[in-house]
Parts: C-alpha cells; structure tokens; sequence
C-alpha cells in the first residue's frame, strides 16, 4: 500500500517535473537555436569567429545591443575559437542536417534537407507494403509535432539532446503510427 | 569488404565519410530509377567546380548526372549517378607510399569504374554544403530510344562493371565515362570532354545544350577568404569595418559570402547586417533563388515540330520569365546558325528558333562581308542621341585577292531609355556597359549579318 502511494507520489513528480521542463523549452528547433546564440554572444566579443558551414538555419540569429562602440576582433584567436565551437556547441554535420530539417518544416519551406527527409520518410514507410505513404504536409505536420513535444530530441533517459537524421525519422514514424 | 569511392580527378574521400549519414545504397536507388523509367524525361549533367582545399587533381572538377523524373515533386530527390573509381580502404592503408600510391594507380588504371548512385540531395550535401564549390548544370532532353539505350546501359554497368573498363585520371575519369554512356546511348557527341570543368563547351559544341547552363553557388563558399582578408587588413575593431570596405569584398568575394561572413559575428552582424543587405538586396536575392533547383519536365522535351516547340516556349516564359526566355531564345538562334552538322538535338534547337522567329525584331548589317574566309567581329561605337542611332562598327580582314584589313560602320536606329538602348521597342544595348544584353546582337544569317532582339 505504501510503496504503490509512493510509486504514485514518484510518478506525479516525475510527470510535474518534466511538464515544468517542457514549459521552459518551447521546441527542439527553438532550443538549438538559443544554443547557437549563446554560443556566439559567449564569444563574439573575444574574436573573429571562424567561419563554420550553417545549413538551412537563419542567417542571422544574433539579437541585443553590442557593449561598448569598440570591441576588439582577435584575427589570431580565429582557430582557437572554432576548435571550441566545433568540440563545445557547434552543431555537426549530422545534427545541421537535423537542424536544418526543424527549421525548414517550422517555416513551411520546402528546402533541400526537408525534401530529402520527407523521402526518408516515405521509403521508410514504403518498407510495409500495406502502409499509406504520407503526404508532404503530413510528414511537416509531424514534424512540427514531434518538435514541440520535445520527442524529437529527448533521450531515453529523459535528457535533451541535439537530434540527428535517425532521431528525426524514428521520432516522425511513431508519431505517424500513432 | 570495406569498400571506399575514391573520386581521384572529381572528388574527396573525406567529405564522402562526412556526408555518410545519408547515403542510400546504390542497389536500392537504381532499382527505384529502373522501375520507373517510364517517368525519365531527360538528365541534368551537374559538374562542381575545383576544389580548392582538396588535392590538385580536384581543381578540375566533378561530374555527376541526374535523371530527371516528371513525377518528382522535389529536384533533391531525383536519383543521381555518378561513376567512380572503387578502392579498398583497407588494402589502401596498407600501402607505405600513403596517398602517392593513389595517385599512381589511378593514372594508369588499377581501380575499377562503378556505378555509385543516391539522390541527388546527396551530391548536393557533399559538393555545395560540405565543400563549398558551385555546381554548374547541364541540361540534356532524352527521347524514348536514348532514354532506355542509356538506362539499359546503366543496368548492365551496374552489374558487370568491367564493361566501363577501369579508372585512369586522363582518360577515363568521372566525366569520360559519363560522356561515353551518354555518346552509346545516342547523344550526339563529337569529341567527350577529357575534364569535367570541359563539359560545358564539349556540349554546347555538339549543339546538345539548348538553353543556357545553370549555376549554384555555396552560401558560404568564401566566408573563409574573408576572414583572411580581415586578418591581412589588421582589423581588431568593429569601427575599422566600413560599408566601402564590405563593398569591396562584396565585389571581390560575392554578396552572399560577405553577408555569410557578417552573421558569424554578432556585433559585426549588428552593426553592418541590415545596411549590407539593404545595398545588396537584389542580387542576395537572386542568389537565393538560384541555391535551389528546380525541374520543368517540360523543358526536357526533343521537339519534332512546331507545336512541341511553342509549348517549350510558353513554358519557358511562365517558369523563368520574359527576361531569362528572352536570353535562351537569343543564345539558342545563335547557337542555330553556327553550329554545323545534323542531330536530332540541332534539329530540335532549329525547330524551337522558327517557333520563336516571330517575337524577334531584327535589321539587316547591308553590305558587312560574311564569306567564310573572312572573320568579323562587331563592336559598338557611339549612340548619336539627337538622331537615336547605334553606330556599330564591323571589322576584320579580307584574305582574298589579298589580304586586307576592312572597317565598315552601320547605323541602327535605337530609342534610348535610362541606361539601355531599345531596338524597336526590345531592350538591346546596356549604355553603361556598351555591350549588348543577352537577349540582343549580331547573328549571321542566310549569308547577311543581322541585328536580333527577342
């Protein structure tokens, strides 16, 4: 009697604890993007910043005034800070991919990674010869889902990561068979 | 076996291992393409450029085709071949001689050719995302017999490789091959381009290409020279950044990067962002319209009469517009009259230049020397605004009964509009630049030159 009260308690704070999680983040994509932002709000002021490929993603994600009218721009620091981007925060060619996929299906364009993915998707449900291939806007429509639902990008374990293509399209087939 | 496509003369391993995560099976992708051929309407030839950062052999390029499916809502997705030479990773590394051994054995042929496909997101992903080169298109209309030549071919190389015989770095490298299977199938190629940056003009010489080719460049494809060019100027602080000075390098590198450049930074972002993109709105613009690609299935079509040729016309006009038809139909009526020879590609670009004959406007040059000797050249002199005449002059040299250099200069009546010339109500001359635009010029016709504006 006690441990299944227990099991209830520990449930119920399990369940308020990732709801009060899910209310800070709003979506995968919105989280990956802060991410990027902070990332250069950290180093912006401490250098040129080497320039790393960015696919599908805005162009420009920076936002709040700049202090000081002067901020030095180290040309010799340019290696040091994109080996720490590229070990620390940047996103890697599988999560840009991931990345760029979210963002495309959030603003409804069809761009190059979304198409491609949007054919994963397909022959993926193709594998079952009885199952109905998806629409394009069926496959946006989940995608949009499983980015707010943060099932996208949740581990097993409960803990946030950057998606990647297998990420997506395990995440995009459950919500489908859903 | 670990198998590795090492494209010597087209293209990297590594960024192949990079861009790994999605790659479909060569098998599974054919098989797709063979069962619906009846979809095929024609192939794109997609050559990117060198390679800059790679190894000598890939500033020459790569070349890959597309086979354009009229059902494929999505360019990105149609199936894309390329043929390469297949290594052994593995017996590779074994080898103390490294990369050199690589080198050596693809000049004289100890790789086989295979047939490596996937969608052509793929090759895009690769090529223009990971390497930053621009990807240069080659369309190509197939009728039915080059068509299922072409595929059946492919079918057979795919399982007998053997038949394309092996990799050499001159000789039989990307581009050869993929011209090879392309002449067998029947198009008419007179020579194959021995390097894929070649293509192009091999192409267009065989009268195959009937509209201009198209160009992709990578959003970040000089973001790095940039950087460099910043640190080589000793810029330390956001005021020693100007708009002349991202002008400058606008010019030099393209908008696009610079703008690239700019949103890698924050402040640099803030502080100039908005402004650059104000100055270069319209060519960052057009830039991001042609970052994608796009099919007009009806635009691959091999016309045999007038009727499939006003409907390539009209189709042409509602996908690109008045402007850019306007070009093609110029370049192809050029195209037309000096190209030689007899192939049902020139006959399909001599039958869409009557179709389109009657929008043109044109003069005859009176009395400009067209005998075959003699070579002309044009050029345009002056604009005499208070008579709104063109004065062009035609030079060259006359080689019979002896040789004698000539110049002639006619008039052309020319209504001026801000910066251009109109000629009978066609825009023809760009003032500024004083040359022609694209869609305007001299064509030699029926033993007379004439001036043309579509």
């Amino acid at each position: 009697m006690f441990n299944a009260k227990k099991n209830l308690c520990l449930a119920a704070l399990a369940a308020l604890t990732l709801n009060l999680g899910s209310s800070a983040i709003a979506s995968c994509y919105s989280e990956i993007s802060e991410s990027r932002v902070k990332l250069n709000d950290r180093f912006s002021a401490g250098g040129l910043i080497y320039p790393a490929v960015t696919i599908g993603g805005p162009i420009s994600t920076f936002a709040g005034p700049v202090a000081g009218a002067a901020i030095p721009l180290s040309s010799t620091g340019a290696k040091l800070i994109f080996t720490k981007i590229d070990n620390e925060n940047e996103l890697n060619k599988k999560q840009e991919y991931a990345y760029a996929v979210l963002g495309q299906a959030n603003k409804n364009e069809v761009g190059p990674e979304l198409a491609s993915f949007i054919k994963l998707v397909e022959r993926e449900v193709a594998k079952d010869s009885r199952a109905i291939i998806p629409t394009e806007e069926e496959v946006i429509d989940a995608l949009k889902s499983v980015d707010s639902d943060l099932s996208a990008c949740m581990s097993d374990e409960g803990e946030l990561k950057k998606p990647v293509k297998d990420d997506l399209l395990n995440a995009v087939i459950s919500h489908l068979n859903f | 076996m670990r198998a590795l496509y090492l494209f010597l003369i087209c293209a990297l391993s590594a960024s192949i291992l990079e861009a790994s995560e999605i790659k479909t099976e060569t098998s599974i992708v054919l098989e797709e393409l063979f069962s619906n051929s009846d979809d095929i309407v024609g192939v794109d030839l997609h050559v990117a450029g060198g390679y800059e950062d790679g190894p000598f052999y890939s500033r020459w390029g790569h070349a890959f085709m597309v086979f354009v499916n009229k059902n494929e809502k999505r360019y990105y997705n149609n199936v894309a071949i390329s043929l390469v030479a297949n290594i052994n990773e593995e017996q590779e590394s074994l080898g103390f001689l490294g990369p050199l051994s690589l080198y050596y054995k693809g000049m004289v042929g100890s790789y086989p050719l295979v047939v490596d496909a996937d969608y052509f997101y793929y090759f895009w992903q690769r090529h223009v995302l990971n390497e930053g080169r621009p990807l240069e298109r080659i369309s190509i209309g197939l009728n039915d017999v080059i068509k299922d030549k072409l595929l059946s071919m492919l079918k057979e190389y795919f399982h007998d490789p053997s038949k394309m015989g092996s990799y050499k770095f001159v000789g039989n490298n990307c581009v050869v091959a993929l011209s090879h299977l392309l002449k067998e199938a029947g198009v008419p190629l007179d020579d194959v381009p021995v390097i894929p940056l070649n293509a192009k003009e091999s192409y267009s010489e065989a009268g195959v290409v009937s509209v201009p080719t198209e160009m992709v460049v990578s959003p970040v494809l000089n973001t790095q020279k940039i950087a460099q060019a910043f640190s080589e100027l000793n810029i330390t602080t956001y005021d020693q950044v100007n708009m002349k000075l991202l002008k400058e390098l606008a010019e030099k590198f393209g908008a696009d990067s610079v703008y690239a450049f700019l949103s890698l930074d924050r402040g640099l972002s803030i502080y100039y962002g908005d402004e650059f993109k104000a100055m270069f709105e319209d060519e960052l613009a057009k830039n991001a319209m042609k970052k994608s690609f796009e099919a007009h299935p009806s635009l691959y079509s091999l016309c045999e009469d007038l009727s499939c040729a006003k409907n390539i016309i009209t189709a042409e006009k509602k996908y690109y517009g008045q402007n850019t038809y306007a070009k093609n139909a110029f370049r192809r009526h050029a195209l037309a009259n000096s190209v030689e020879g007899d192939n049902i590609y020139i006959r399909h670009n001599q039958i869409l230049v009557e179709a389109g004959k009657p929008e043109a406007r044109s003069v005859e040059l009176e009395d400009v020397p067209v005998a075959s000797s003699q070579k002309v050249r044009f050029k345009i002199q002056d604009y005499i605004e208070d008579e709104s005449v063109l004065v062009l002059k035609a030079f060259g040299q006359r080689n019979y009964p002896r040789k004698r250099k000539f110049v002639y200069l006619r008039k052309v009546q020319m209504q001026k509009r801000g910066e251009s010339l109109y000629f009978q109500g066609k825009q023809c001359v760009d003032l500024k630049k004083n040359e022609f635009h694209g869609n305007c010029g001299i064509i030699k016709e029926e033993r007379i030159f004439k001036l043309y504006a579509y």
